[in-house]
């Protein structure tokens, strides 16, 4: 038997409120959810500035479509895969209307921990050479936490196609990276 | 050499660091103010009332007059227009109740109360949640539908009002939510699978083979009917309670449809390529219908395609015929203009019943949002609130003689009254970061207002005179305490 449970327990009458038009509840799901949006929209973009421009517009798609959800269970992984989607999106279209690609890092990113800092400016580079949506699935895989089913949900594909492009998307960072 | 787990154990540590550094202190209350401000700034937020019985203002007569004439030019008498919107509870109860959800037990439930805040029962005695809180109680009050995954699955559950009967009328394999009540509380409709998905890149896919359609079954979950046939989002019963309104894009665009509640009849009553909707964006509200079950109003962008157009309201017959545009809801207000550009969302910010007077917010000299009234034709334009702070979630009261309202101020939610003429505006309450008001907060009488609220700590319900006075906490528990709606009665 299924059962809300945890966050989702609590935050499921904070939906129900929000999609009745309550700003409050809303407030609160913002409050739970915002940090996690950010962080794989960061993963997404490179960029802070664009990704919190992103997760906003992704707080305006879900309050204007919240009442389509109706499954509270499914509340977070909706919530950052509309981000994530802003994200690609956005980097996207800054990349066709300026020719900006995510800036390659020649520092590390500021305030990461000094265990990853040199690894980081491989991985930043890297990152940035891969297809914002290939950026996507490794932010939704591994930042955000999504199973094979949720990826599938998230870019449209099939469970198998998700888990072979992943794998094929790991093959080549490993060789990039040089860490094999 | 890394092995290929060993090596995407250490990409997900060197990603998550990376994406650590994303993580800072950020105010929720701004986001997601900001979030609801530019929504209303792109869908130009309107909305239109049938009358009720009970118009007792000065300038609702005039906007009576307006509507009369206005009807009449479609055929439709003043009598129809004097009918309220619902259908009235057959035989209401006796005293109204509060319904309202709690987590007080660590599982969020349903709970009854008297209007006092004595007698508070768990009637779902189980996980259960509103996700169409107008549709909760029956018609009659004597009965709550809600939503619960007890079973497995989210499905509609019904519970007397004293927690007796409860029982799972959806028994849906794919799920079931949005509950809505015949106007004679016999029956009850309910969405079944993931609902539509209006034009975001990320729809969420539908689970198995479960599609979304409307179904109708006895209150007992009996005789159940596959209304809608196909894609449909959650719509309404008519008044006379012969047909169900809901809006589908089953024919390539988003269309209103109305079917008999047989599933017989189905008609495309709006029938263009431009996106047709009724509904505000919130499941609790209902596509609208005229009192008298003849016509449906919708609103459509089907002018935006022309230069110069705008969003309109139109009104056709349940059949199909007789479409009119009755233009637009209401006149451009300080810049607030109805969004056609190709970026903007699909416009769910009407519930355009064509007749009466409309309730809008528009936004005054680029400061704040305000409040405005006007007639349904756009004339009588009156500007309830001018400030530089932001003034909006308004809820009439039953009997249209006030509006609350929300306003966002220093870091608090307040909420007010006034009269529709802007008269009378009183603040009720102050609350830290979200007192919450929202439909079913008024007392069936209009005298008193329940909103949630958390300037406790956590949240409780509250209840307060509509004059301001007698401010009280029902719930009082160190629970989450939210959501109250009001039962039909007195």
């Amino acid at each position: 038997m299924a059962t809300v449970t945890g966050l989702q327990e609590n935050l499921a009458g904070a939906l129900a409120l929000a999609v009745a038009g309550d700003e409050a509840a809303f407030t609160r799901i913002v409050h739970a959810y915002h940090d996690d949006m950010t962080r794989v929209c960061f993963v997404i973009c490179g960029d802070l500035d664009v990704a919190d421009e992103a997760v906003q517009a992704a707080w305006l798609i879900v309050w204007h479509k919240l009442g389509s959800l109706r499954d509270p269970d499914r509340l977070r992984s909706w919530l950052v895969s509309v981000a994530a989607n802003e994200a690609r999106q956005l980097i996207r279209g800054r990349r066709r209307r300026t020719v900006m690609e995510l800036a390659v890092g020649e520092t590390a990113t500021p305030g990461l921990d000094p265990e990853f800092r040199v690894p980081d400016l491989d991985l930043t580079n890297a990152l940035a050479r891969l297809d914002p949506d290939d950026r996507a699935l490794l932010a939704l895989r591994y930042v955000a936490g999504f199973d094979s089913t949720e990826l599938a949900r998230a870019t449209g594909r099939s469970a198998s196609g998700t888990r072979a492009r992943l794998a094929r998307l790991l093959d080549r960072l490993r060789t990039e990276l040089r860490n094999d | 050499m890394t092995d290929r787990l060993d090596f995407e154990r250490q990409l997900e540590a060197r990603l998550r660091a990376r994406a650590a550094v994303a993580s800072r202190p950020f105010d929720a209350a701004t986001i997601a103010h900001q979030a609801v401000v530019d929504d209303r700034r792109r869908r130009w937020i309107g909305r239109l009332e049938w009358p009720t019985s009970r118009p007792a203002l000065g300038w609702l007569i005039v906007g009576l007059l307006l509507a009369i004439a206005l009807l009449g030019a479609i055929g439709v008498g003043a009598g129809a227009l004097l009918s309220p919107s619902r259908a009235p509870s057959p035989s209401p109860a006796p005293a109204s109740k509060i319904a309202f959800y709690s987590d007080r037990t660590g599982t969020t439930e349903i709970y009854v109360m008297n209007a006092d805040g004595s007698g508070q029962t768990n009637v779902s005695h189980g996980p259960g949640d509103f996700s169409a809180p107008d549709g909760a109680w029956s018609p009659d009050g004597s009965r709550i539908a809600f939503t619960s995954d007890r079973d497995g699955n989210l499905n509609v559950y019904v519970v007397n009002a004293d927690g007796s009967g409860l029982a799972n009328v959806s028994n849906d394999p794919c799920g079931a939510g949005g509950p809505r009540w015949s106007p004679d509380g016999s029956r009850i409709a309910f969405s079944s699978g993931p609902t539509g998905y209006r034009g975001d890149s990320n729809p969420p896919p539908a689970a198995g083979d479960c599609g979304s359609t409307i179904y109708v079954v006895n209150a007992d979950g009996s005789g159940r009917t596959n209304l809608t046939n196909g894609p449909a989002q959650p719509g309404g019963w008519s008044p006379d309670g012969s047909r169900f309104a809901f809006i589908s894009d089953r024919g390539g665009n988003w269309d209103v449809y109305a079917v008999n509640v047989d599933g017989s009849g189905l008609t495309n009553l709006s029938n263009d390529p431009g996106f047709d909707d009724f509904s505000d964006n919130t499941l609790a509200d209902g596509p609208a219908w005229s009192p008298d079950s003849s016509r449906v109003s919708f609103v459509s962008d089907r002018e935006c395609k022309v230069a110069g157009g705008k969003l309109d309201v139109y009104v056709v017959n349940a059949d199909g015929s007789g479409l009119t545009n009755l233009g637009n809801a209401g006149p451009i207000i300080n810049g607030g203009v109805v969004g056609c550009a190709p970026s903007d969302p699909p416009i769910r910010g009407y519930d355009p019943d064509a007749a009466h007077v409309a309730f809008v917010e528009g936004f005054g000299d680029g400061k704040g949002e305000e409040l405005f009234v006007m007639n349904a034709d756009g004339s009588g334009l009156t500007r309830l609130t001018n400030n530089a702070v932001d003034d909006h979630n308004l809820v009439w009261s039953p009997d249209m003689s006030r509006i609350a309202w929300h306003r966002s101020i220093a870091g608090n939610t307040e909420i007010w009254v006034v009269n529709p003429d802007g008269s009378g505006q009183t603040r009720l309450s102050i609350g830290p970061e979200g007192d919450a008001l929202r439909d079913g907060g008024w007392s069936p009488d209009s005298s008193r207002i329940a909103f949630g609220s958390n300037r406790d700590g956590n949240g409780e319900i509250y209840l307060v005179n509509a004059n301001g006075s007698g401010l009280t906490n029902l719930t009082n528990n160190p629970g989450e305490d939210g959501g109250p709606v009001w039962s039909p009665g007195r």
